[in-house]
């Protein structure tokens, strides 16, 4: 019965659960990614504005520059005030249009200070090469370099010990250039604060080649080694640097999974709470059938001692009492055995139930039986205006227990008796079939419906209509039948008719030695 | 040259109208020496030129000019506890002392960095102190992102009479952006230009002095280290106090060597040499504190008797409560003389004991950096070794400062890669800083305590509460060793001192 009940289980609840669960992370996952799409490109957006304002910034400071480049000239003194005085200069220069340095002169050591050595020092990858400013940026990030003397200023960048340089350089008439190195620090203060605090939900970093990070901001604060969502290279000159963008967990699923938990599990847990519901109530049904059953039981037990005194002083009473009298107690004694039937029957039940019918088959006449069963159901049926006729073919020998042959046999006759009051007439016949015997019986009443006839032999089932109206009865009946047919290696069937009802009981023709059979 | 001419004439009859200190109504004193006033004949010699600007302490008080003030607190997870509480209370105790007209920002950084009161004028301090009390710590430390916000916070209200400074408290290593002591190096140069000082208070003994002490010495900011939160108040009341009384900004010292003298370098400060000329770049003045440029030159040898231009100095700055600057001129001669002696006794001690300091501060400085590269043994032996020079200095020059000095570098050295060494180191570096800048009046008391209080122990016979026998009574301020002989001579003096003053402006 657990068994049954595990699978119930599974059938009603876990299965169905399994499927929400199943089609729930299909469709979160589904939604995740979509979600994460749009994240991304909202991401991408937002590092793009960073990277607008970033250009901004810059632009402000190439006007600034070219102010600055523009009023000092070609004077040398007014170009090294530039760099005394202007923050955001490093160091300022004129290289003549041969590419030939005249600010600092590199040519008289001895009027250099210590800053124009370094600026000699570092930018000495530019003169020697003889890079030409101005043919730089876009021809050079295109792979050939292409002179480009129209163009009259810009930025050049290089690589110098610990990080990227740049220079910002003017052309003049005379085609020198005046110029300056950019304060590092200052330059990336100024950008940076030339960005402002945007409200940013997760968090956006500027990131230089060597991973360090100039600048972060955001309400989020990723862990060391968090991946980015998205990445965006800055644009030239800056394009050593790089934006990223984090996005903190918490607003990476959030909605979505709030969503699909409440719709999924709500289903999930409705689904739960239905089945364990039946559960429940199936279980607490056969509690109480059980208990129903057990007690039947026992009150049955109680009635048989004083059924069998009935019987006894019905005898008694017989020998001393009139004719009319005697015909009482035929009635008397009808009532007596119909009652010992049906006790007989809630007790073959219940050792059904714990497996226990304790059957006896033994080979010898069937027919014999039959026919003193038949005898003590004719008066009965008699009256009832139903003929019983006996079609007795069988000769060979069966193995069968008397008992149980003639308690089926009665069940069924007082199945004709009760529900097939219509009938006239039951033909009950014995014969051979193939390997075992076939005792059938067959009346003209109303028959079994339709829908009815796959369940009639279910334990307490009774079919609901016209026919059982006003018809006691226990609903054991047919089960004990079947159950003792099978105890006897036998079965018990309903054979479909045009009208009436035909039940057909096979029972095992004898062996040379028989067995004792117990259902075990 | 001919302007510098007329302008020298200008002065000359500034100086005429108003005799003896008839120009004491301005704040600013300027002062050029020479070591050796008379030099060796037959030899090339090495001597110092002093170039130094005074901020007088004024009777009459003048009307103060507002303020800038930009306070950075570090809000890192290292700052919880006493640290943040600390940090909070001497910030609300130093706006006390500034006034409705003076602007205040206030700047934390962790991840990023916040402008928790951005640029104000102070006339709602409730709303300052509040927004400053809601300060808690969290996350790393973006310094840098926090130094570039509070500039930007200053630029928004800067005047050129203002004083522009940023005062920065951080108790660990800069983890978020550029983070390199050279590097911050330059930005303070940056910041300088901008006449925006950066003083540095580095909390316990975790933060990173290097990058502190670069940024305070290259924008002439102050710079402290202080082991105890508890000091935090007085720091930043002295460090206010130190704001408020500025007299002078955008201080420029120009000295043209000529032909055959050359200049070899500037202790202790930025200077750009270029040739035969020199020049130097001072951010701020305060009463009271006397900031100098230190030239070392080669002087060639010549004829006895001969007198030897040694430099013209030009030197600029800016009245605090005025917007155009002020230009003072002056040429330094030595005279050359065959008897050694009399170079000897004619040398000006106070000059020679601020080149033995600024050199004392050098070789600690290489000591330093010998320990923290591991080389325990080297830096203990130059710690002591300028040890000795200094204290052999000291009494030579009669210095109780030299002595202290070097009693710090025995300290030092007698300490290094021990287990508090951290707390010596900073506290002797936050001594150098204060002599290169010469700001170090003030700040910098606790940390002599810090490392003389150990001497006692260690070596009692340097304890520098020995007193010289002949040291002059008052002496430890870098001005007024030699009183008599301050204003002596004209501006066009062979030798000795020249007070000079300002031309133009008035």
């Amino acid at each position: 019965m657990s068994g049954r009940l595990v699978i119930l289980l599974l059938a009603l609840v876990v299965l169905p659960l399994g499927l929400i669960g199943w089609l729930g992370r299909l469709f979160w996952l589904r939604e995740a990614d979509e979600w994460q799409l749009k994240q991304k490109s909202q991401a991408l957006l937002e590092l793009q504005e960073w990277q607008q304002n970033l250009e901004h910034s810059l632009q402000a400071m190439e006007v600034k520059s070219h102010e600055w480049l523009t009023s000092a000239g070609m004077n040398e003194a007014a170009l090294r005030a530039l760099s005394s005085k202007q923050p955001l200069i490093r160091a300022a220069f004129h290289v003549e249009k041969s590419g030939k340095l005249r600010t600092p002169d590199s040519g008289r050591p001895d009027l250099l200070s210590d800053d124009d050595r370094d600026f000699l020092q570092g930018t000495n990858t530019i003169w020697s090469r003889g890079t030409m400013l101005g043919a730089t940026q876009q021809d050079e990030t295109a792979g050939r370099l292409q002179v480009r003397t129209g163009a009259a200023q810009g930025w050049h960048t290089w690589y110098h010990q610990d990080g990227p340089h740049w220079l910002y350089w003017r052309r003049h008439a005379d085609e020198s250039i005046t110029g300056f190195e950019i304060e590092r620090m200052a330059f990336l203060s100024r950008l940076i604060g030339g960005l402002g605090a945007g409200g940013v939900a997760g968090c956006v970093r500027l990131v230089s080649a060597d991973g360090e990070i100039l600048m972060q901001q955001g309400a989020f604060h990723p862990e060391t080694n968090m991946p980015a969502l998205v990445t965006l290279a800055c644009a030239f000159p800056m394009q050593h640097w790089h934006w990223q963008f984090f996005a903190s967990p918490a607003s990476a699923q959030a909605p979505a999974v709030g969503a699909y938990l409440l719709g999924f599990g709500g289903l999930a847990a409705l689904f739960a709470s239905v089945g364990l519901l039946l559960c429940f109530s199936y279980q607490r049904d056969l509690r109480e059938a059980s208990h129903r059953v057990s007690f039947v039981n026992q009150v049955s037990h109680e009635l048989k001692t004083p059924l069998t005194n009935i019987r006894l002083y019905l005898d008694l009473a017989r020998e001393s009492a009139g004719v009319e009298a005697n015909s009482m107690l035929d009635v008397v004694e009808e009532e007596t055995s119909r009652l010992s039937r049906m006790i007989h029957n809630v007790l073959t039940f219940a050792r059904h139930e714990k497996r226990s019918l304790g059957l006896h088959p033994v080979a010898g006449d069937l027919a014999a039986v039959v026919l003193r069963a038949v005898e003590i159901w004719r008066p009965l049926l008699a009256r009832k205006n139903i003929a019983i006729i006996m079609e007795d073919t069988l000769v060979q020998s069966v193995c069968f227990d008397a008992d149980a042959v003639e308690q089926i046999l009665g069940n069924m006759l007082s199945n004709v008796e009760k529900y097939a009051t219509s009938a006239t007439q039951v033909v009950i016949s014995l014969r051979v079939h193939v390997d075992h015997a076939e005792l059938s019986l067959r009346d003209d009443g109303p028959g079994v419906s339709k829908q009815d006839q796959p369940r009639v032999f279910e334990a307490f089932y009774r079919s609901r209509n016209d026919l059982t109206e006003g018809v006691s009865g226990t609903g054991l009946g047919l089960s004990i039948a079947r159950a003792l047919a099978v105890a006897q290696r036998g079965s018990l069937e309903m054979v479909e008719m045009a009208h009436g009802a035909c039940f057909v009981l096979s029972l095992p023709l004898a062996q040379t030695n028989s067995n004792v059979i117990s259902h075990a | 040259m001919k302007t510098h001419t007329v302008l020298f004439l200008l002065c000359l009859i500034i100086l005429l109208d108003f005799p003896a200190l008839g120009w004491s109504g301005d704040p600013i004193q300027i002062r050029v020496d020479l070591a050796h006033p008379r030099i060796p004949a037959q030899k090339q010699y090495k001597t110092y030129l002093k170039v130094g600007l005074v901020g007088l302490d004024q009777k009459e008080k003048p009307a103060r000019q507002p303020v800038n003030v930009a306070i950075v607190l570090d809000r890192s997870g290292s700052m919880s506890g006493p640290k943040i509480e600390h940090a909070r209370q001497a910030a609300v105790e130093a706006l006390q002392r500034l006034g409705g007209d003076d602007i205040i920002s206030v700047v934390t950084f962790d991840d990023g960095a916040e402008s928790v009161v951005p640029a104000t004028k102070l006339t709602n301090q409730a709303d300052v102190v509040a927004a400053i009390q809601r300060i808690t710590p969290r996350g790393r430390t973006a310094l840098f992102a926090g130094l570039s916000r509070a500039a930007d916070e200053l630029r928004k209200f800067k005047t050129p009479q203002m004083v522009n400074r940023i005062v920065l408290l951080s108790d660990g290593i800069a983890n978020v952006g550029p983070a390199s002591a050279d590097e911050m190096g330059r930005y303070g140069v940056s910041l300088a230009k901008e006449s925006i000082s950066v003083t540095t208070l580095g909390l316990g003994l975790d933060y990173n002095e290097k990058l502190l002490a670069q940024l305070a010495q290259h924008s002439d900011g102050n710079h402290a280290f202080i082991k105890e939160p508890g000091d935090l108040a007085s720091v930043f009341t002295e460090e206010f106090g130190d704001i408020l009384s500025v007299v002078a900004q955008e201080m420029r010292v120009k000295i043209q060597c000529p032909e055959g003298v050359r200049p070899v370098r500037v202790l202790g400060r930025d200077a750009s040499i270029r040739g035969g000329s020199v020049e130097v770049a001072m951010n701020q003045l305060r009463a009271g504190q006397e900031k100098y440029v230190l030239l070392e030159v080669d002087v060639p040898a010549g004829e006895v008797s001969t007198t030897q231009l040694i430099g013209n100095v030009e030197v600029i700055y800016r009245r605090n409560d005025e917007s155009t600057p002020k230009q003072v001129l002056a040429s330094m001669k030595a005279t050359r003389v065959n008897d050694d002696k009399e170079v000897e006794s004619s040398a000006s001690t106070p000059i020679l004991v601020e080149v033995a300091k600024q050199i004392g501060v050098e070789r600690q400085m290489i000591a330093v950096k010998l320990s923290d590269e591991g080389k325990t043994k080297e830096a203990e032996k130059l710690f002591l070794e300028n040890a000795g020079t200094l204290q052999l200095l000291g009494q030579k020059y009669r210095s109780p400062e030299l002595y202290i000095q070097g009693n710090a570098n025995y300290t030092l050295g007698s300490n290094a890669g021990s287990e508090s060494w951290q707390a010596y180191r900073n506290a002797g570096q936050t001594m150098a800083n204060a002599t290169l800048t010469q700001n170090g009046s003030s700040n910098t008391t606790s940390n002599v305590t810090a490392l003389n209080g150990s001497q006692a122990v260690n070596v009692p016979q340097l304890n520098s509460t020995i007193t010289l026998p002949s040291a002059p009574a008052g002496l430890g301020i870098h001005l007024g060793q030699q009183p008599a002989a301050i204003i002596m001579s004209l501006p066009q003096s062979s030798s000795g001192t020249i007070i000079l003053k300002p031309s133009g402006g008035r």
